[in-house]
């Protein structure tokens, strides 16, 4: 056995028998399942995925527990003397320095293991479906990644242990030179240089992380980690010898050792540097075609021609990395269909001149994706942070040009407006809008009747009554076959709901019972399946904050042929519905040209408002998608609620603050009576 | 044969060491006497490679010690004058551990660890945690480490320390058995006691060695005396 494996046993061997151990372990589970828990509430709608989120909440603690694992293996031998023994022995001192920090590392890796598994059991036991979308390859990157970055915490604890014979002093310096100098730096820069925030990104070792569990694997950020670590243990082997150098001429020995030190560092800086500027990367095949929603997959299938993508970015740009691989997996679905047949390009607008020259006369703008067919050519700028719906739009629009059709958004009563960029205004969903191909326009009713062209009209949240005049033109209109979208205001009073009833549409001054709420004051509420606008959402839910309920008891649906209204419930729990359409005219001959007046009242008025839409996933947008396509007479656009790569917990308030306890309390101390257990025994044995 | 030609060392201006020669022949049980401070113990961890002298030569067998210290550290065993020991291991683990440290091969290492057992009187120990066992008994554990794998050369810093008086009657029957492979090297204040076994006392003063008295050649009682006149004056 050698001096090294020897050294490892005997390390992990006093780490199983310290109740310190298992209190560092202990506190590192609950630390890591608290933010873990944090990010997943957090996450919940965005493209996360259950490793990504795990992986990214150990690494932010797995220094500070390198820290304190390793306190104490060089400082406490060199306090109690037995540095003195190991020296004398016929070992080299970087074997007892590898078999140290191996050992640091075996506990690192023990814990990170015993976090994934605590983790995903109690993700299993209160919200499976976030588990379903893991897969073992993006794992076991992800996990490498970790495991690189522990052995670097590990190493570099090792080194900044040989240094003190404190091992309070060991803790104090690893954990502000790994754990916090690294973030406290990142984070001035973040605060202090705005203008670069888009060059540094995200933390860049989260980042690393996150990027190995998406299948991207930067060899340059591994050869840099590999490249410290060996550095690290460089210098505590050096520094362990240099304790010998403790007489007068010795000091000449410390002045090399100190130089061997110094040139070593600038070796490793260099490799550094060098691996960042060749950045290698390998991708592995991790997000493939099932990332795709199934709207994008039927916009491929369902069209044939050649479309050129070109990513008009810098390849320095951090956005570029995950954008190519967005492309890539859209270009392997695309072969994989059959359809339309995609090329990929790549310019930099710095680096290649001719192609950047090109696209820039077509109107590109650095920092954007250009889409081509033929002649047409769409533009996406990445400043909107654009996600696949847009890019889907995109498409849609380079394969069919549409017909844009004017959506009036009334004005004058107090409404949400599609203008304003607040957490109450609707510039986000407008933007959607326009991104489909309809344009959004203001309609004020006081001025005039409303415009032939009007497709939909839409009143949001109006909390003053309409002038019996506006009332009259907006009557007149519904009477001509109009399409109205009435989001109700908070009191249910104000607006149109004076005329309402009329069309079979009565709002109720009463709760919605029985639905689920994430916050106490929203309610979930599910989308019913039997209508256009929300069958293809079934199984999805949208969120609304203290929604009106719609008085189905009190539902007129009279008359015959066309004058016939129907009512349809589109969410609800139980006989309280929250958005309902009515339709008159549907029932005429297929003969007969007669346009139907459609209505839909949503009981939230600010269910699509841009706060509603930032805080969380939910079929919110789809649901307004849908409904704006059937109100103005184009398919249902939205095939599903919410997309497949989106992370959905379904965890309700209660779910999440009992998950939290579970991960981040029950769990980690169940943990630390085991260790403490097993150590007591062991101990008491002898 | 361990050789030591002007070895020197200073502790920043104060020089401890300033031209120690001598030679330890395998067998002879040297001891190395002088007052607080004279050098003693720095001397023994020169001897142990555990600091690099400002000047001169060590070498066993022909082994030079700061050259090719691995080689060197190989036939040496040490006791330092405070040991530690890892206070979480059973007495029998601790020297299976340092057995393997030192590269011995695992199926001499049980004769090995029982041998040294038997030789320090620890065989009644082993099983029990090195953190309940008073300081003498570590300090055996701590000798039988040293002498475990019958080393050329065996360095014993302040030896009889923390002894008990039966242990230090059996000292002398244990550094024989010890010198039987070793050149062995002892350091202490007892020196009557040492003088019941050691072959050849050295007196360190200012920094050399002052005088070398072989018991063989003046006897166990005059030694000790001519150690005590020797060691006069010193620190004065």
């Amino acid at each position: 056995m050698s001096a090294s494996a020897v050294t490892f046993k005997r390390t992990i061997g006093r780490m199983r028998n310290s109740f310190q151990t298992a209190l560092a372990i202990a506190s590192f589970l609950a630390a890591s399942g608290a933010l873990f828990s944090y990010k997943l509430v957090s996450a919940e709608g965005t493209a996360s995925t259950f490793v990504e989120l795990w992986a990214s909440s150990v690494s932010v603690f797995l220094p500070l527990l390198a820290a304190f694992l390793g306190m104490d293996i060089w400082s406490e031998e060199r306090r109690t003397g037995m540095a003195d023994v190991l020296l004398s022995s016929p070992v080299r001192e970087r074997e007892f320095v590898f078999g140290k920090a191996l050992g640091v590392f075996g506990s690192l890796a023990f814990s990170a293991v015993l976090s994934c598994v605590i983790t995903a059991e109690c993700l299993s036991w209160y919200a499976p479906v976030a588990l379903s979308e893991v897969r073992i390859l993006s794992f076991a990157l992800s996990f490498a990644a970790l495991l690189v970055q522990g052995g670097l915490w590990c190493a570099a604890t090792t080194a900044l242990s040989a240094a003190f014979t404190s091992a309070a002093s060991s803790f104090c310096a690893s954990a502000i030179l790994l754990a916090a100098l690294p973030r406290a730096i990142w984070l001035s820069l973040m605060a202090f240089a705005p203008s670069g925030r888009m060059a540094f990104g995200r933390f860049p070792l989260d980042a690393h992380v996150e990027d190995c569990a998406a299948g991207v694997f930067p060899i340059g950020l591994f050869v840099v980690l590999i490249s410290l670590t060996i550095l690290s243990l460089f210098l505590a082997s050096k520094k362990i010898s240099s304790l010998k150098y403790c007489g007068r001429v010795s000091r000449k020995h410390l002045r090399e050792v100190a130089l061997e030190m110094v040139l070593s560092c600038v070796f490793a800086v260099g490799i550094s540097i060098l691996a960042l500027r060749f950045d290698f990367i390998v991708e592995l095949p991790i997000s493939s075609h099932d990332r795709f929603s199934p709207r994008m997959r039927q916009v491929l299938s369902e069209s044939s021609g050649k479309v050129i993508v070109t990513s008009f970015l810098s390849r320095r740009d951090p956005r570029f990395r995950p954008l190519a691989r967005n492309l890539r997996s859209l270009k392997r679905l695309a072969d994989h269909l059959g359809g339309i047949a995609i090329e990929l390009q790549y310019v930099d607008p710095k680096w290649d001149i001719g192609p950047a020259g090109r696209l820039a006369s077509k109107g590109a703008r650095d920092g954007s994706i250009m889409l081509e067919m033929g002649r047409r050519s769409v533009m996406i700028d990445l400043a909107d942070s654009p996600g696949e719906r847009d890019l889907v739009s995109a498409l849609r629009r380079l394969i069919v040009p549409l017909q844009r059709k004017d959506i009036r958004w009334v004005a004058g009563h107090g409404e949400l407006r599609p203008d304003s960029y607040g957490s109450w205004g609707m510039s986000d969903i407008a933007r959607e809008l326009a991104r489909e191909g309809y344009r959004n326009l203001v309609l004020d009713l006081a001025a005039g009747d409303v415009p032939q062209e009007c497709a939909l009209m839409v009143i949001a949240g109006a909390k003053d009554d309409f002038s019996r005049v506006e009332l009259g033109r907006v009557n007149e209109y519904l009477k001509k076959g109009g399409r109205l979208l009435v989001l109700m205001g908070r009191t249910g009073q104000g607006g149109v709901s004076s005329l309402l009833p009329s069309w079979g549409m009565r709002p109720a001054a009463r709760p919605i019972t029985g639905a689920k709420t994430l916050s106490g004051t929203d309610v979930v509420v599910p989308i019913l399946a039997d209508h256009p606008i929300s069958s293809a959402l079934t199984g999805s839910r949208i969120v609304l904050e203290s929604p009106l309920v719609f008085d189905t008891a009190a539902v007129v649906e009279s008359g015959t042929g066309a004058d016939r209204i129907e009512f349809t419930p589109l969410a609800g729990v139980g006989e309280d519905v929250v958005a309902a359409v009515v339709e008159r005219g549907s029932g005429a001959g297929s003969d007969l040209a007669i346009r139907p007046t459609r209505i839909v009242a949503v009981g939230d008025g600010a269910f699509v408002s841009n706060g509603a839409l930032a805080v969380r996933s939910c079929a919110n947008r789809d649901f307004l998608l849908n409904i704006v396509a059937y109100l103005s007479g184009t398919d249902a656009m939205g095939a599903s609620g919410v997309e497949p790569h989106v992370l959905v917990t379904g965890l309700d308030r209660n779910s999440r603050f009992a998950f939290t306890m579970v991960l981040a309390l029950a769990l980690p101390l169940s943990v630390l009576v085991v260790l403490s257990s097993i150590v007591y025994f062991r101990r008491r044995i002898r | 044969m361990l050789e030591v030609r002007n070895l020197a060392f200073s502790y920043g201006r104060r020089s401890v060491l300033r031209d120690v020669s001598f030679s330890v022949s395998p067998g002879e049980i040297v001891g190395i006497v002088g007052a607080n401070g004279a050098g003693k113990t720095t001397l023994l961890r020169i001897l142990a490679t555990l600091v690099y002298p400002d000047g001169g030569r060590v070498a066993c067998n022909g082994v030079d010690a700061f050259a090719r210290p691995l080689r060197y550290r190989k036939q040496m065993g040490y006791l330092a004058e405070n040991p530690a020991l890892y206070e979480d291991m059973t007495v029998k683990k601790y020297l299976d551990y340092r057995a393997h440290l030192k590269g011995e091969a695992d199926k001499r290492i049980r004769r090995r660890v029982t041998e040294a057992a038997a030789l320090c009187r620890i065989s009644s120990f082993m099983r029990s945690a090195v953190r309940h066992l008073s300081a003498g008994m570590k300090r055996r554990v701590a000798l039988a480490d040293a002498l475990m794998l019958r080393p050329r050369v065996l360095l014993l810093d302040d030896f009889l320390a923390g002894l008990d008086y039966s242990m230090r009657e059996s000292a002398g029957a244990v550094l024989s058995e010890a010198a039987a492979f070793s050149s062995v090297i002892v350091t202490g204040h007892e020196i009557a006691d040492m003088a019941k076994f050691v072959t050849r006392f050295l007196v360190i003063k200012d920094g050399v060695v002052a005088k070398s008295i072989s018991l063989s050649e003046v006897g166990a009682e005059a030694a000790v005396a001519e150690v005590r006149k020797a060691m006069e004056g010193v620190g004065k």
